[in-house]
């Protein structure tokens, strides 16, 4: 099956800001889903596999590393790349982060959501090009 | 064995220079004599050897010279020279006139003399065996038989005389040293009373400088014996007893002349001073504090202040002096002095009791240490703080040393430097404490530190709760308001032509305007927490600022010429001014001053300059804007403060008035400053900043 739009799997809890991306990423061509959660995100990235999984860190029940884990730690998972966009500064949380798996680590008050947009095409343009190889 | 020729020498028997020389005159009186009777026989025919007559004369008168000599010498001894001197002429005329005369019998009673004399003179074996030779050569030689008969009289005499020489001059000689000893005993006698009689002239003068003393005495004077009689009495101590003459008041008894009072008693004679100073011999002090009254010979009662001493002679009591004198003057100004050091003293009192209760009723912790490590004050509040009520310094130490507080440094660094010392903000049990140190000055010297302390912990937890709260709450608001602002974003851009409508358009720009100053707002907030809490990081890094300025001027001459104003940096000769500091922050508080510039200037121009200031590169912003009230000037750079000309019109649309405030923080935070120049409302304002230069050449 052959996507004509790429598939980012959104994993945050926040309700408001969920539905932000989700219309932005579709203005610019993206297709959106939705994991309210980490569970939820953790299952419908076993279900969907996405192209590429925007992970909040800091959401209540399951919190982002943990989600992180999960998720490199699934066959199905672990090669999705992961960017992560969470309100947390610190450069600890960042090093974590990025020892974890995430390919990415973007403050959301640097980052509009604008410019996340453009740090996702960044992404999978490169992952693109290595699949585009395998293909 | 001695030759002493009376000619010559002294006899052995004349050792005083006395004696000689009235034996001396009289051997010459003796000697005219003779001279007299030689001459006279040498020229007289007298032929004497006829007669028994002369014969017997001759023997007798021998005789009698002899048993003259026996007992002259032990009465008077000191003629024994001139008689042996007056012999020895004889024997000479004898000599002569036997010779002259042809006569034998002049031998005869020559030679034995001449023997005799000889003999006696010297008095020594020698000379007696000489004496002997003469005797035997003149019966010999002249053949004159009757010298055997002369000779024994003359032998025996001579061994007699001999004898009795020898007493006679041990006599003698003890006499002389009798005399000796006498004339010595005299002159001791006469130097012992040349002595007395000095120590006498002395005493005496003591004795008249004494009276004079006690006579002019201010105190008074009373000598008494042992019976307690009156013998001495000075004219001070008539005075004040109004004695008028002192015959009055001798050999009568002390006691019946002055009577002694205390607290208005008389006091017993047993406890009377003079009493107890004869029978004990003590010596009794009566100061005035006991209150002693006399009475004086009119009635009249004086306080006394007395010394009374025993008079002790040879070990025994022979009587007492008294010296007293009227105190009733001092009486009273020592009265008055202790009211006054009582009043004085209940003033001290009062003021202390003042201060104690103000320190006592402070709500901050006192406590007072002086340099011997002793706790001489502690206030309630210090204990309350403290946690416990009794405490010395070594617990005190240790309590503060279990929260790394090295209480004796402190007190000995403060006293040291003599200046305050203290910690601004410190953990302590369960509380956050401000603790400082003060020196104690009495008169320049240093006498120990106060240490006071303040429990901050409330306004300390207060601020930090402020402070987290605005760092929580800036953060919550963070998100609702960028979906806020991202929505309307998109609304704007990709919805549009949705929008065409006026007041529609009107709605969503206002919408997205607002959200985006929240945000502002927001972030402003948060950036200054972050400063404020030390949490965020600059770079040290060296760059131009020149350069930095001229990018951040181009980046804000668009907001510049779209209100008309110009905007410019001077041209200078250097080109390039190394700073040493974070870049990306230097261009915040560029663009913040520039951005207020332009936001409070309507007509004119905004003008930069970058020059060198010691150490320092000094940025300069003039604009011709509206100017800062001085009044205003004083609240500039501070947290939430817009200086617009009226305080509580704050110009909402101009942000949230925490640019300067957090452009100080940035500032300061590289090591340089940032002030307000110069500003005149209507005129125009100039801001600058320093930033330190880089230092290698």
């Amino acid at each position: 099956m052959t996507k004509t739009k790429s598939q980012v799997l959104i994993i945050e809890d926040d309700e408001i800001m969920a539905r932000l991306y989700e219309k932005i990423f579709a203005l610019n061509g993206y297709e959106t889903v939705i994991g309210y959660g980490g569970k939820e995100g953790v299952e419908k990235a076993k279900k969907l596999n996405p192209e590429l999984i925007l992970l909040d860190l800091m959401m209540p029940k399951i919190d982002g590393f943990e989600v992180l884990d999960q998720l490199k730690k699934e066959a199905s998972t672990k090669n999705i790349p992961v960017v992560v966009l969470t309100n947390l500064a610190e450069e600890e949380n960042r090093i974590k982060a990025m020892d974890k798996g995430a390919v990415k680590y973007l403050v959301k008050s640097e980052f509009e959501p604008k410019d996340v947009v453009k740090q996702i095409k960044a992404v999978l343009s490169e992952n693109s090009e290595d699949s585009e190889a395998d293909d | 064995m001695k030759l002493n020729l009376p000619f010559v020498n002294k006899s052995p028997i004349d050792q005083e220079g006395a004696v000689s020389q009235s034996a001396r005159i009289a051997f010459l009186k003796v000697l005219g004599v003779a001279i007299v009777i030689t001459v006279g026989f040498y020229f007289l025919p007298i032929d004497y050897r006829e007669g028994a007559t002369t014969k017997l004369v001759i023997d007798i008168v021998t005789t009698l010279f002899g048993v003259f000599l026996l007992f002259v010498p032990q009465r008077k001894p000191k003629y024994l020279p001139i008689i042996y001197n007056a012999l020895l002429l004889m024997l000479i005329i004898a000599v002569v006139a036997n010779y002259r005369h042809q006569q034998a019998d002049l031998a005869i009673l020559a030679m034995p003399m001449l023997s005799f004399f000889l003999l006696s003179q010297a008095g020594g074996i020698v000379w007696s065996l000489i004496g002997f030779l003469v005797l035997l050569v003149g019966i010999f030689v002249y053949n004159v038989p009757e010298l055997v008969n002369y000779t024994v009289h003359y032998l025996g005499i001579a061994g007699v005389i001999f004898y009795y020489q020898r007493i006679i001059s041990t006599q003698v000689s003890i006499i002389n040293q009798k005399n000796k000893q006498l004339e010595g005993a005299n002159q001791k006698l006469r130097d012992e009373v040349k002595q007395r009689k000095k120590a006498e002239d002395k005493l005496r003068k003591e004795k008249d400088r004494i009276a004079l003393i006690v006579s002019s005495m201010g105190e008074g004077l009373v000598v008494v014996n042992k019976k307690q009689e009156i013998t001495v009495i000075n004219p001070a101590a008539q005075r004040l007893l109004e004695i008028d003459s002192a015959q009055d008041v001798l050999g009568r008894k002390w006691t019946k002349v002055v009577k002694t009072y205390k607290d208005g008693e008389k006091i017993s004679p047993k406890e009377r001073s003079f009493n107890i100073a004869l029978s004990k011999g003590e010596t009794i002090l009566t100061k005035m504090e006991k209150d002693h009254y006399y009475q004086t010979r009119n009635g009249e009662r004086f306080p006394v202040s007395s010394i009374t001493a025993p008079i002790i002679s040879a070990g025994e009591v022979t009587g007492a002096v008294k010296v007293f004198r009227n105190v009733t003057r001092e009486k009273r100004e020592k009265e008055i002095i202790e009211k006054e050091v009582k009043e004085r003293t209940k003033e001290v009192a009062r003021e202390k009791a003042k201060l104690l209760a103000s320190i006592n009723s402070l709500p901050l912790g006192y406590f007072l240490i002086d340099p011997k490590h002793e706790i001489s004050l502690m206030n309630p509040a210090a204990k309350d703080i403290l946690g416990k009520e009794d405490w010395d310094f070594k617990s005190l130490k240790d309590t503060f040393g279990k929260h790394n507080i090295d209480i004796s440094a402190f007190c000995a660094h403060c006293r040291g430097t003599n200046s305050t010392y203290g910690i601004d903000e410190t953990d302590f049990k369960n509380k956050i404490i401000k603790i400082i140190s003060v020196p104690v000055k009495v008169k320049r010297q240093i006498v120990g530190s106060v240490v006071v302390m303040e429990d901050i912990t409330e306004s300390k937890l207060l601020e930090r709760n402020k402070d987290e709260f605005f760092a929580v709450a800036s953060h919550e608001l963070r998100t609702p308001l960028t979906a806020i602002r991202s929505n309307t974003a998109i609304l704007e851009e990709y919805y549009s032509e949705k929008f065409k409508e006026k007041q529609l358009k009107e709605i969503l720009d206002d919408m997205h305007t607002s959200s985006e100053r929240l945000i502002d707002i927001v972030n402003d907030f948060l950036n200054v927490s972050h400063l404020e809490q030390g949490e965020v990081e600059f770079e040290s890094e060296q760059f131009d600022i020149r350069g930095l300025t001229e990018k951040s001027i181009k980046s804000m001459s668009q907001a510049a010429i779209q209100k008309g104003l110009k905007l410019s940096i001077d041209k200078k000769p250097e080109n390039q001014l190394i700073v040493k500091g974070d870049r990306t922050r230097t261009e915040q508080v560029l663009i913040n001053l520039l951005d207020n510039a332009i936001k409070y200037t309507d007509e004119g121009s905004i003008s930069v300059r970058i020059q060198r200031k010691g150490d320092y590169a000094q940025v300069e912003i003039e604009d011709t804007g509206v100017g800062i009230s001085p009044k205003n000037q004083k609240l500039l750079f501070r947290k939430f403060q817009q200086a617009g000309e009226k305080v509580l019109a704050r110009d909402v649309t101009q942000g949230t008035g925490m640019g300067l405030y957090i452009s100080k923080l940035l500032v300061q935070k590289m090591g340089g400053k940032i002030f307000l120049l110069d500003s005149k409302p209507g005129k125009g304002s100039a801001f600058a900043f320093t930033l330190p230069l880089a230092k290698d050449k």
